[in-house]
């Protein structure tokens, strides 16, 4: 019966962490630069839509006082 | 009794044809009187001079954009009417628009016929008594 394979011949589980590219200040900022010009950033609104967040927006200004 | 519709109407946009289009559409509902600007600074100097009842602003203008102007006017009348008219309409941008009190928020894309619509709602909207 053949011997083994040694340990050291045999591919790793998984591979560790061995570098870090961006820093989270990087990252957060990355995200938030895709936040604004992504397709979901720049989505545009319909006139329904339009016209909702206009209500919205003038609901707390006629809602009556209490 | 409330006019029908504004009787002075500034048009701002810096597209010739869609200053044209937007005079006829207003026209159509009742404007006696159109000036049109094709950028920031003419439409602060036209406002002071013409006193409209009514602006219709875009967005996308060179140098200030609209959003810009629509604070400017502000300061400068605080009771100012403007109705945005753009192709912009991203979430943050009508966002900042409803926030600066604009009247509406209408896409110039929309067909004539909604134009007129929310036109003449938008001025019947903006000048109703309240209810005694």
């Amino acid at each position: 019966m053949p011997d083994p394979l040694p340990s050291a011949a045999l591919p790793p589980i998984s591979t560790p962490v061995g570098e870090v590219r961006f820093s989270l200040p990087q990252l957060l900022r990355e995200v938030d630069y895709e936040r604004q010009n992504s397709a979901l950033g720049r989505e545009l609104v319909d006139q329904a839509e339009i016209k909702a967040m206009l209500h919205r927006r003038r609901l707390p200004e006629n809602a009556p006082p209490g | 009794m409330n006019e029908e519709f504004a009787h002075k109407v500034l048009i701002v946009d810096d597209e010739p044809h869609i200053r044209a289009f937007l005079r006829l559409v207003v026209g159509e509902l009742g404007a006696l009187e159109v000036r049109e600007a094709g950028d920031g600074p003419n439409a602060l100097l036209m406002y002071k001079h013409f006193e409209p009842n009514l602006v219709l602003l875009d967005v996308n203008l060179p140098g200030d954009d609209g959003l810009a102007i629509l604070g400017q006017l502000r300061k400068l009348d605080p009771q100012a009417r403007v109705v945005m008219m753009t192709a912009v309409a991203s979430r943050e941008m009508v966002e900042k628009c409803i926030a600066g009190g604009v009247l509406n928020y209408i896409r110039k894309d929309s067909p004539r016929a909604l134009l007129l619509q929310l036109l003449r709602e938008t001025w019947a909207a903006a000048t109703a008594k309240p209810a005694a």
